[in-house]
């Protein structure tokens, strides 16, 4: 429920990233966290297509499954 | 009187049930510092046939290092993600105890060898400045000689 809650506010969300130590311990998590911060889209976006290039899945499919599970 | 042949799976029926929710019970009351994910201790990683077996989920999103040795111990894979989303890999390859003092031996060798070796190269060079400053003396000596009697006639033209 709070997942669902989080995603209505993103601000908050995020917010509360920055607070939790343990997501700020993960290197990754601290790095995305900084980019946003300082507003480094591309940044984020090489982030994200580095993830799914490891994982073996483009983010075109990362995105269809997002649909998928929200029914859009 | 006559038992109901559905009386008997129902009633086995309730234990499992009764037993699930005791265990579902006994989830709720443990305190929830004990459900919090714990600080993981000791090594990360498994054995795998070669590098490919190695999905990016088997390498821990929390920033460690995790380990995979090859099944016939010929490398050791060390993953870890990276900031910036990719994962890094360094390979670790076996070293025989016997080599690594041999290489030390010779390595000592090769130390005094080279030593010895500078030393030669830098006597031949000494030698070799030494034998041109006698060259050069020997030439000043001649050239002073030359001079003392050439001042030595003209002294004695002045005279007659």
């Amino acid at each position: 429920m709070n997942i669902f809650q989080s995603f209505r506010n993103p601000q908050q969300f995020i917010q509360g990233m920055i607070n939790n130590s343990q997501v700020m311990q993960n290197p990754m998590a601290k790095n995305a966290m900084e980019m946003y911060k300082s507003g480094d889209t591309k940044g984020l976006q090489t982030m994200a297509e580095n993830l799914c290039k490891e994982r073996g899945i483009t983010p075109q499919q990362i995105q269809e499954i997002i649909k998928k599970q929200f029914n859009i | 009187m006559q038992m109901n042949p559905y009386q008997t799976p129902q009633m086995n029926s309730f234990i499992p049930q009764y037993g699930t929710y005791q265990q579902y019970n006994a989830l709720q009351n443990v305190p929830r510092y004990q459900l919090q994910p714990e600080i993981q201790q000791g090594i990360c990683g498994k054995i795998v046939q070669s590098v490919d077996s190695i999905m990016a989920n088997d390498v821990p999103m929390n920033g460690s290092v995790a380990f995979f040795p090859k099944s016939d111990l010929s490398e050791i894979y060390a993953k870890q993600w990276g900031a910036d989303g990719k994962i890094s890999t360094m390979v670790f390859k076996p070293v025989n105890s016997d080599t690594v003092n041999n290489c030390t031996d010779d390595a000592e060798k090769l130390k005094i060898g080279l030593s010895d070796e500078a030393r030669i190269t830098i006597k031949e060079y000494v030698d070799t400045l030494i034998f041109k400053i006698e060259e050069l003396e020997n030439k000043i000596d001649k050239s002073s000689t030359k001079t003392s009697s050439r001042n030595k006639i003209s002294q004695d033209l002045d005279k007659v």
